[in-house]
């Protein structure tokens, strides 16, 4: 089974899944109460910065929070601009 | 003459529903999903995507598994029904639902109804199935919770002990 893209990111069913073993993991983790670990939510935790990194990487613009709205990149990229227009650096190139 | 049903006023509609002859009113085009649930008061069936994909709202007419919410009121006139609430006899379960509670084939319970009835459909075809057979007879009902794993294991319990438990 393969998603290669967000709209028909399917869920998988009965007959695409492959046989699960269930493993228990006796090291307790140091940094956690009791030594437990949270392992369910680690897939929500990757990808808002790597949509922003994308994002920042195509208008060499920073961006620092999430929810990324039009508008944030908006206001980001005119903030830019107006940044540029008085540094030193595109004064000299005038 | 007799005019058609419009699909704006209601009809009578009278079918068997868990073996008890039932007549409603309803529009000929109100899912068969509300008629159990808002009519008839069997809430045991479930409404997952409203659009045919997950199985959630699975039950047997005629014998055959259909999803509730892709039939038109009208196509349940005369037909039998089963809906999950038929299966268990007094305070005895079925032997799925029994499997179920036994293997841990349950979390949310938003698929289990549908998936119940899949199974029930499958064991009437094939009482001893295969993993392979479970696992295809049960793919049209989508389960976030589980991995299907104790599904599987549930239903491959009944094929063991038997259906009738």
């Amino acid at each position: 089974m393969q998603n290669g893209q967000m709209t028909n990111y399917i869920i998988p069913t009965s007959a695409d899944l492959a046989p699960i073993r269930v493993y228990f993991e006796e090291l307790g983790n140091v940094h956690g109460a009791f030594g437990a670990k949270g392992i369910g939510e680690l897939p929500m935790d990757g990808p808002a910065p790597a949509v922003i990194n994308a994002v920042e990487d195509a208008l060499g613009v920073p961006f620092r929070s999430i929810p990324l709205l039009p508008e944030d990149i908006f206001d980001a990229v005119a903030n830019e601009r107006e940044r540029e227009r008085f540094s030193p650096v595109a004064g000299d190139r005038r | 003459m007799i005019e058609p049903p419009q699909s704006h006023t209601k009809c009578e509609i009278s079918f068997q529903v868990n073996g008890k002859l039932v007549a409603v009113r309803a529009y000929p085009m109100e899912r068969l999903l509300d008629v159990l649930r808002e009519e008839l008061g069997l809430t045991g069936t479930k409404e997952g995507c409203g659009e045919g994909e997950c199985g959630s709202c699975s039950v047997l007419m005629d014998g055959v598994l259909v999803n509730s919410c892709l039939v038109p009121a009208l196509q349940a006139k005369g037909v039998n029904i089963t809906t999950v609430e038929g299966l268990a006899e007094d305070e005895r379960l079925h032997a799925l639902q029994q499997a179920f509670l036994d293997c841990g084939g349950a979390q949310c319970g938003i698929c289990t109804p549908g998936m119940i009835l899949a199974a029930l459909h499958l064991l009437g075809k094939k009482p001893q199935p295969t993993i392979e057979e479970i696992r295809e007879g049960l793919s049209g009902n989508l389960c976030r919770c589980t991995g299907y794993a104790q599904i599987i294991e549930a239903v491959a319990e009944v094929g063991r002990r038997g259906i009738a438990g």
